[in-house]
Protein backbone atom coordinates (compact mmCIF):
# COMPACT_ATOMS: atom_id res chain seq x y z
CA UNK A 1 0.00 0.00 0.00
CA UNK A 2 1.28 3.22 -0.79
CA UNK A 3 0.02 6.49 0.96
CA UNK A 4 -0.41 10.09 -0.32
CA UNK A 5 -2.12 12.86 1.59
CA UNK A 6 -6.11 11.96 0.54
CA UNK A 7 -5.34 8.79 -0.90
CA UNK A 8 -3.77 5.11 -0.96
CA UNK A 9 -3.46 2.92 -3.70
CA UNK A 10 -3.62 -0.52 -3.03
CA UNK A 11 -4.01 -3.65 -4.90
CA UNK A 12 -7.74 -4.56 -6.66
CA UNK A 13 -9.73 -6.82 -4.49
CA UNK A 14 -12.70 -8.65 -6.03
CA UNK A 15 -15.30 -7.09 -3.91
CA UNK A 16 -13.95 -3.70 -6.28
CA UNK A 17 -15.02 -5.39 -9.72
CA UNK A 18 -18.59 -4.44 -9.68
CA UNK A 19 -17.77 -1.14 -9.08
CA UNK A 20 -14.84 -0.69 -11.55
CA UNK A 21 -16.97 -2.51 -14.26
CA UNK A 22 -20.10 0.12 -13.56
CA UNK A 23 -17.60 2.92 -14.66
CA UNK A 24 -15.91 0.63 -17.55
CA UNK A 25 -19.49 0.18 -18.58
CA UNK A 26 -20.19 4.53 -18.42
CA UNK A 27 -21.12 5.29 -21.78
CA UNK A 28 -19.62 8.85 -20.64
CA UNK A 29 -15.93 7.16 -19.72
CA UNK A 30 -15.82 5.18 -23.11
CA UNK A 31 -12.16 5.68 -25.11
CA UNK A 32 -10.77 6.31 -21.60
CA UNK A 33 -10.00 2.53 -21.27
CA UNK A 34 -10.59 1.03 -24.69
CA UNK A 35 -11.15 4.01 -27.21
CA UNK A 36 -14.30 2.70 -27.85
CA UNK A 37 -17.66 1.55 -26.06
CA UNK A 38 -17.15 -2.03 -25.32
CA UNK A 39 -19.55 -2.91 -22.06
CA UNK A 40 -18.20 -6.16 -20.49
CA UNK A 41 -20.19 -8.83 -18.90
CA UNK A 42 -19.41 -9.32 -15.19
CA UNK A 43 -17.76 -12.97 -15.88
CA UNK A 44 -15.58 -11.61 -18.70
CA UNK A 45 -14.78 -8.43 -16.58
CA UNK A 46 -13.07 -11.08 -14.06
CA UNK A 47 -11.50 -12.84 -16.42
CA UNK A 48 -9.63 -10.11 -18.34
CA UNK A 49 -9.31 -7.12 -15.93
CA UNK A 50 -8.51 -9.02 -12.59
CA UNK A 51 -7.33 -12.16 -13.74
CA UNK A 52 -4.54 -10.59 -15.72
CA UNK A 53 -3.20 -9.25 -12.69
CA UNK A 54 -1.13 -12.43 -12.54
CA UNK A 55 0.36 -10.99 -15.50
CA UNK A 56 3.90 -9.99 -14.58
CA UNK A 57 3.78 -7.23 -17.35
CA UNK A 58 0.35 -5.76 -15.66
CA UNK A 59 -0.31 -3.94 -12.71
CA UNK A 60 -3.67 -2.30 -11.29
CA UNK A 61 -4.24 -0.61 -8.40
CA UNK A 62 -7.31 0.91 -6.72
CA UNK A 63 -7.06 4.50 -5.71
CA UNK A 64 -9.04 4.70 -2.14
CA UNK A 65 -9.56 7.87 0.04
CA UNK A 66 -7.97 7.59 2.87
CA UNK A 67 -10.85 9.51 5.07
CA UNK A 68 -13.65 6.72 3.79
CA UNK A 69 -12.08 4.04 2.03
CA UNK A 70 -14.06 4.54 -0.62
CA UNK A 71 -12.70 3.19 -4.03
CA UNK A 72 -12.65 5.94 -6.30
CA UNK A 73 -10.57 4.56 -9.05
CA UNK A 74 -7.77 2.57 -10.98
CA UNK A 75 -4.34 3.34 -11.93
CA UNK A 76 -2.47 0.60 -14.14
CA UNK A 77 1.20 0.25 -15.85
CA UNK A 78 2.20 -2.02 -18.70
CA UNK A 79 5.99 -2.94 -18.82
CA UNK A 80 6.77 -2.18 -22.14
CA UNK A 81 10.21 -2.74 -24.15
CA UNK A 82 13.62 -1.33 -22.72
CA UNK A 83 12.47 -0.97 -19.14
CA UNK A 84 9.58 1.31 -20.26
CA UNK A 85 5.66 1.33 -19.11
CA UNK A 86 2.73 2.91 -20.26
CA UNK A 87 0.43 4.31 -17.29
CA UNK A 88 -3.24 5.15 -17.35
CA UNK A 89 -5.63 6.27 -14.71
CA UNK A 90 -9.24 6.49 -14.19
CA UNK A 91 -11.41 8.09 -11.70
CA UNK A 92 -14.44 6.66 -11.61
CA UNK A 93 -16.77 8.41 -8.96
CA UNK A 94 -17.57 11.53 -10.74
CA UNK A 95 -18.00 13.55 -7.58
CA UNK A 96 -14.34 12.91 -7.37
CA UNK A 97 -13.24 14.24 -10.71
CA UNK A 98 -11.04 17.92 -11.25
CA UNK A 99 -10.62 17.54 -7.61
CA UNK A 100 -6.57 16.99 -7.68
CA UNK A 101 -7.43 13.10 -6.52
CA UNK A 102 -6.20 12.16 -9.80
CA UNK A 103 -3.04 14.09 -9.48
CA UNK A 104 -2.30 12.76 -6.27
CA UNK A 105 -2.79 8.98 -7.71
CA UNK A 106 -0.07 10.02 -10.51
CA UNK A 107 2.30 11.02 -8.08
CA UNK A 108 2.22 8.01 -5.92
CA UNK A 109 1.66 5.71 -9.45
CA UNK A 110 5.07 7.95 -10.82
CA UNK A 111 7.24 7.19 -7.34
CA UNK A 112 6.20 3.23 -7.75
CA UNK A 113 7.88 3.65 -11.13
CA UNK A 114 10.47 5.15 -11.03
CA UNK A 115 11.93 4.96 -7.93
CA UNK A 116 10.83 0.68 -7.10
CA UNK A 117 10.87 -0.35 -10.04
CA UNK A 118 13.24 1.60 -11.61
CA UNK A 119 11.82 2.40 -15.26
CA UNK A 120 13.47 5.07 -17.01
CA UNK A 121 10.86 5.93 -19.21
CA UNK A 122 6.98 6.30 -19.14
CA UNK A 123 4.24 6.76 -21.26
CA UNK A 124 0.53 7.30 -21.88
CA UNK A 125 -2.03 7.71 -24.64
CA UNK A 126 -5.07 10.10 -24.74
CA UNK A 127 -7.62 11.71 -26.78
CA UNK A 128 -7.51 15.23 -28.30
CA UNK A 129 -11.19 15.53 -26.60
CA UNK A 130 -9.71 15.03 -22.97
CA UNK A 131 -8.79 18.15 -21.99
CA UNK A 132 -8.48 17.75 -18.60
CA UNK A 133 -6.34 14.22 -19.25
CA UNK A 134 -3.99 16.19 -21.70
CA UNK A 135 -3.82 19.37 -18.70
CA UNK A 136 -2.85 16.69 -16.27
CA UNK A 137 -0.30 14.97 -17.98
CA UNK A 138 1.01 18.45 -18.65
CA UNK A 139 1.11 19.41 -15.04
CA UNK A 140 2.74 16.30 -13.72
CA UNK A 141 5.74 17.13 -16.27
CA UNK A 142 4.54 14.24 -19.43
CA UNK A 143 5.57 16.09 -22.59
CA UNK A 144 3.48 15.72 -25.78
CA UNK A 145 5.93 13.27 -27.87
CA UNK A 146 3.65 12.20 -30.94
CA UNK A 147 0.28 13.61 -32.44
CA UNK A 148 -1.52 10.49 -34.78
CA UNK A 149 -3.83 13.06 -36.29
CA UNK A 150 -7.46 12.47 -36.69
CA UNK A 151 -6.86 8.82 -34.77
CA UNK A 152 -9.99 8.46 -32.45
CA UNK A 153 -13.76 8.92 -33.21
CA UNK A 154 -15.85 10.30 -30.55
CA UNK A 155 -19.81 11.89 -31.06
CA UNK A 156 -19.03 11.48 -34.67
CA UNK A 157 -15.80 13.44 -35.18
CA UNK A 158 -12.10 12.42 -35.40
CA UNK A 159 -10.04 13.51 -32.42
CA UNK A 160 -5.96 13.55 -33.08
CA UNK A 161 -4.36 10.41 -30.74
CA UNK A 162 -2.34 12.22 -28.19
CA UNK A 163 1.45 10.48 -26.80
CA UNK A 164 2.70 11.87 -24.14
CA UNK A 165 5.98 10.73 -22.28
CA UNK A 166 8.51 11.18 -19.26
CA UNK A 167 12.37 10.31 -18.80
CA UNK A 168 13.50 9.43 -15.56
CA UNK A 169 15.51 12.16 -14.90
CA UNK A 170 12.73 14.42 -15.77
CA UNK A 171 11.08 13.08 -12.89
CA UNK A 172 13.82 13.25 -10.64
CA UNK A 173 14.75 16.84 -11.69
CA UNK A 174 11.16 17.93 -10.82
CA UNK A 175 10.37 15.42 -7.70
CA UNK A 176 13.50 14.39 -6.30
CA UNK A 177 13.98 10.42 -5.44
CA UNK A 178 12.68 10.39 -1.55
CA UNK B 1 -3.24 -12.57 -50.01
CA UNK B 2 -2.72 -9.39 -51.13
CA UNK B 3 -2.27 -8.75 -54.26
CA UNK B 4 0.30 -5.95 -55.31
CA UNK B 5 2.20 -5.27 -58.72
CA UNK B 6 5.50 -6.95 -57.57
CA UNK B 7 4.90 -8.37 -54.53
CA UNK B 8 1.81 -10.31 -52.58
CA UNK B 9 0.98 -10.08 -48.97
CA UNK B 10 0.84 -13.66 -47.28
CA UNK B 11 0.43 -15.34 -44.11
CA UNK B 12 3.15 -16.50 -42.39
CA UNK B 13 3.79 -20.52 -42.32
CA UNK B 14 6.12 -22.53 -39.79
CA UNK B 15 8.38 -23.30 -42.98
CA UNK B 16 8.92 -19.33 -42.94
CA UNK B 17 10.37 -19.16 -39.22
CA UNK B 18 13.86 -19.76 -39.95
CA UNK B 19 13.99 -17.18 -42.66
CA UNK B 20 12.28 -14.66 -40.51
CA UNK B 21 14.66 -15.59 -37.10
CA UNK B 22 17.48 -14.95 -39.63
CA UNK B 23 16.16 -11.49 -39.78
CA UNK B 24 15.68 -11.46 -36.53
CA UNK B 25 18.98 -12.59 -34.95
CA UNK B 26 20.61 -9.91 -37.65
CA UNK B 27 22.84 -7.40 -35.53
CA UNK B 28 21.89 -4.73 -38.11
CA UNK B 29 18.66 -5.37 -37.22
CA UNK B 30 18.35 -5.45 -33.76
CA UNK B 31 16.00 -3.60 -31.72
CA UNK B 32 13.50 -4.14 -34.46
CA UNK B 33 10.10 -5.37 -32.42
CA UNK B 34 11.32 -5.45 -29.46
CA UNK B 35 13.69 -8.34 -30.00
CA UNK B 36 17.24 -7.72 -28.48
CA UNK B 37 18.95 -10.65 -27.78
CA UNK B 38 18.82 -13.58 -31.20
CA UNK B 39 16.20 -16.07 -30.87
CA UNK B 40 16.77 -19.94 -30.67
CA UNK B 41 14.04 -21.87 -32.40
CA UNK B 42 11.63 -22.67 -30.21
CA UNK B 43 11.82 -18.90 -28.87
CA UNK B 44 11.00 -18.49 -32.20
CA UNK B 45 8.16 -21.34 -32.54
CA UNK B 46 6.51 -19.71 -28.92
CA UNK B 47 6.77 -16.32 -30.78
CA UNK B 48 5.00 -17.86 -33.89
CA UNK B 49 1.98 -19.68 -31.65
CA UNK B 50 1.81 -16.06 -29.81
CA UNK B 51 1.21 -13.97 -32.68
CA UNK B 52 -1.75 -16.47 -33.93
CA UNK B 53 -3.28 -15.13 -30.67
CA UNK B 54 -3.07 -11.91 -31.68
CA UNK B 55 -7.25 -10.23 -32.63
CA UNK B 56 -5.75 -6.67 -33.18
CA UNK B 57 -2.04 -7.62 -34.69
CA UNK B 58 -1.89 -9.24 -37.97
CA UNK B 59 2.24 -10.12 -39.41
CA UNK B 60 2.58 -10.85 -42.80
CA UNK B 61 5.11 -11.68 -45.42
CA UNK B 62 6.42 -9.62 -48.18
CA UNK B 63 7.20 -11.51 -50.92
CA UNK B 64 7.83 -10.84 -54.70
CA UNK B 65 5.00 -12.00 -56.87
CA UNK B 66 7.15 -15.18 -58.32
CA UNK B 67 7.46 -16.47 -55.14
CA UNK B 68 11.18 -16.59 -55.35
CA UNK B 69 12.19 -14.11 -52.58
CA UNK B 70 11.06 -13.12 -49.18
CA UNK B 71 11.41 -9.58 -48.90
CA UNK B 72 10.91 -8.77 -45.25
CA UNK B 73 7.33 -8.81 -42.97
CA UNK B 74 5.05 -6.59 -41.94
CA UNK B 75 2.88 -5.90 -38.63
CA UNK B 76 -0.91 -4.16 -39.54
CA UNK B 77 -2.32 -3.54 -35.96
CA UNK B 78 -6.33 -2.85 -37.02
CA UNK B 79 -7.27 -1.66 -33.41
CA UNK B 80 -5.13 1.75 -34.08
CA UNK B 81 -4.59 1.71 -37.45
CA UNK B 82 -0.69 1.03 -37.44
CA UNK B 83 2.07 -0.40 -39.07
CA UNK B 84 5.55 -1.99 -38.48
CA UNK B 85 8.21 -3.24 -41.11
CA UNK B 86 10.34 -5.38 -41.02
CA UNK B 87 12.97 -5.68 -44.40
CA UNK B 88 16.32 -7.20 -44.20
CA UNK B 89 17.81 -5.59 -47.16
CA UNK B 90 18.51 -2.36 -47.70
CA UNK B 91 18.31 -2.29 -51.76
CA UNK B 92 16.31 -0.71 -54.56
CA UNK B 93 14.15 -4.09 -54.85
CA UNK B 94 13.50 -3.67 -51.36
CA UNK B 95 12.70 -0.23 -51.29
CA UNK B 96 10.00 -0.79 -54.51
CA UNK B 97 8.60 -3.88 -51.89
CA UNK B 98 8.22 -1.27 -49.30
CA UNK B 99 6.60 1.50 -51.57
CA UNK B 100 4.11 -1.36 -52.76
CA UNK B 101 3.64 -2.43 -49.24
CA UNK B 102 2.95 0.46 -47.77
CA UNK B 103 0.15 1.08 -50.61
CA UNK B 104 -1.00 -2.03 -49.81
CA UNK B 105 -1.28 -2.05 -45.80
CA UNK B 106 -3.25 1.89 -46.28
CA UNK B 107 -5.94 0.46 -48.92
CA UNK B 108 -6.25 -2.62 -46.42
CA UNK B 109 -7.11 -0.13 -43.29
CA UNK B 110 -8.58 2.82 -44.50
CA UNK B 111 -10.62 1.40 -47.73
CA UNK B 112 -11.53 -2.43 -46.74
CA UNK B 113 -11.95 -1.42 -42.66
CA UNK B 114 -13.11 1.89 -43.13
CA UNK B 115 -12.90 2.22 -39.41
CA UNK B 116 -10.01 4.20 -39.30
CA UNK B 117 -9.38 7.79 -40.15
CA UNK B 118 -5.53 7.77 -40.43
CA UNK B 119 -2.60 5.33 -39.96
CA UNK B 120 0.83 5.71 -38.39
CA UNK B 121 4.58 3.86 -38.29
CA UNK B 122 6.94 3.75 -35.93
CA UNK B 123 10.27 3.79 -37.16
CA UNK B 124 13.77 3.91 -35.21
CA UNK B 125 15.82 6.68 -35.59
CA UNK B 126 18.97 4.73 -36.85
CA UNK B 127 16.98 3.22 -39.74
CA UNK B 128 17.40 5.77 -41.83
CA UNK B 129 16.76 4.01 -44.66
CA UNK B 130 13.26 3.51 -44.00
CA UNK B 131 12.54 7.18 -42.94
CA UNK B 132 13.61 7.93 -46.39
CA UNK B 133 11.03 5.89 -48.21
CA UNK B 134 8.22 6.28 -45.84
CA UNK B 135 8.66 10.31 -46.01
CA UNK B 136 9.28 9.52 -50.01
CA UNK B 137 6.06 7.99 -50.17
CA UNK B 138 3.96 10.98 -48.59
CA UNK B 139 3.48 10.18 -45.27
CA UNK B 140 3.65 13.57 -42.18
CA UNK B 141 6.21 13.66 -39.59
CA UNK B 142 3.58 13.40 -36.27
CA UNK B 143 6.22 13.40 -33.49
CA UNK B 144 9.02 11.39 -31.62
CA UNK B 145 8.78 8.75 -28.81
CA UNK B 146 12.32 9.24 -26.96
CA UNK B 147 14.63 6.74 -26.06
CA UNK B 148 13.21 3.07 -27.41
CA UNK B 149 16.78 1.52 -27.03
CA UNK B 150 19.71 1.63 -26.94
CA UNK B 151 22.86 0.91 -29.93
CA UNK B 152 26.53 0.75 -28.68
CA UNK B 153 26.12 3.13 -25.89
CA UNK B 154 23.51 5.67 -27.09
CA UNK B 155 19.69 5.63 -27.18
CA UNK B 156 17.79 6.26 -29.89
CA UNK B 157 14.22 7.48 -30.21
CA UNK B 158 11.13 6.15 -32.30
CA UNK B 159 10.29 8.37 -35.38
CA UNK B 160 6.62 8.53 -35.97
CA UNK B 161 4.79 9.49 -39.27
CA UNK B 162 0.80 9.24 -40.34
CA UNK B 163 -1.24 9.64 -43.10
CA UNK B 164 -4.95 10.65 -43.08
CA UNK B 165 -7.27 9.14 -45.51
CA UNK B 166 -7.86 12.11 -47.47
CA UNK B 167 -4.05 12.07 -48.38
CA UNK B 168 -3.83 8.85 -49.14
CA UNK B 169 -6.81 9.13 -51.57
CA UNK B 170 -5.67 12.75 -53.28
CA UNK B 171 -2.36 10.13 -54.02
CA UNK B 172 -4.39 8.09 -55.46
CA UNK B 173 -5.90 10.23 -57.77
CA UNK B 174 -2.83 11.85 -58.69
CA UNK B 175 -1.54 8.38 -59.86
Amino acid sequence: MLEGKRVFLRAIERDDLPKVREWYNDYVMRGVWTGGYNPISAERFEQERFMDTTDDKKRRLSIVLKKTGELIGSVSYQTGDFNSAEIGIVIGEKKFRRGGYGTEAIQLLLKICFLEENFHKLSLWTGGWNISAQKLAESLGFKLAVRIRKGFMRDGEWHDALFYDMLREEYLERYGDD
Amino acid sequence: MIEGETIHLRIIEQSDLETIRTWYNNPNLRGTDGILLPLTVPQMEKKYKDWSKQSHEVRILIEKKDRSKLLGMIVIYTRYGGIDLLIPDNNEESKKAVMETIDLALSYLLMEFDAKNSVSIWIASWNTWLIDIVKEYGMKPAGRERRVGMRAGKYYDNVVFDILKEEYLKKKRHK
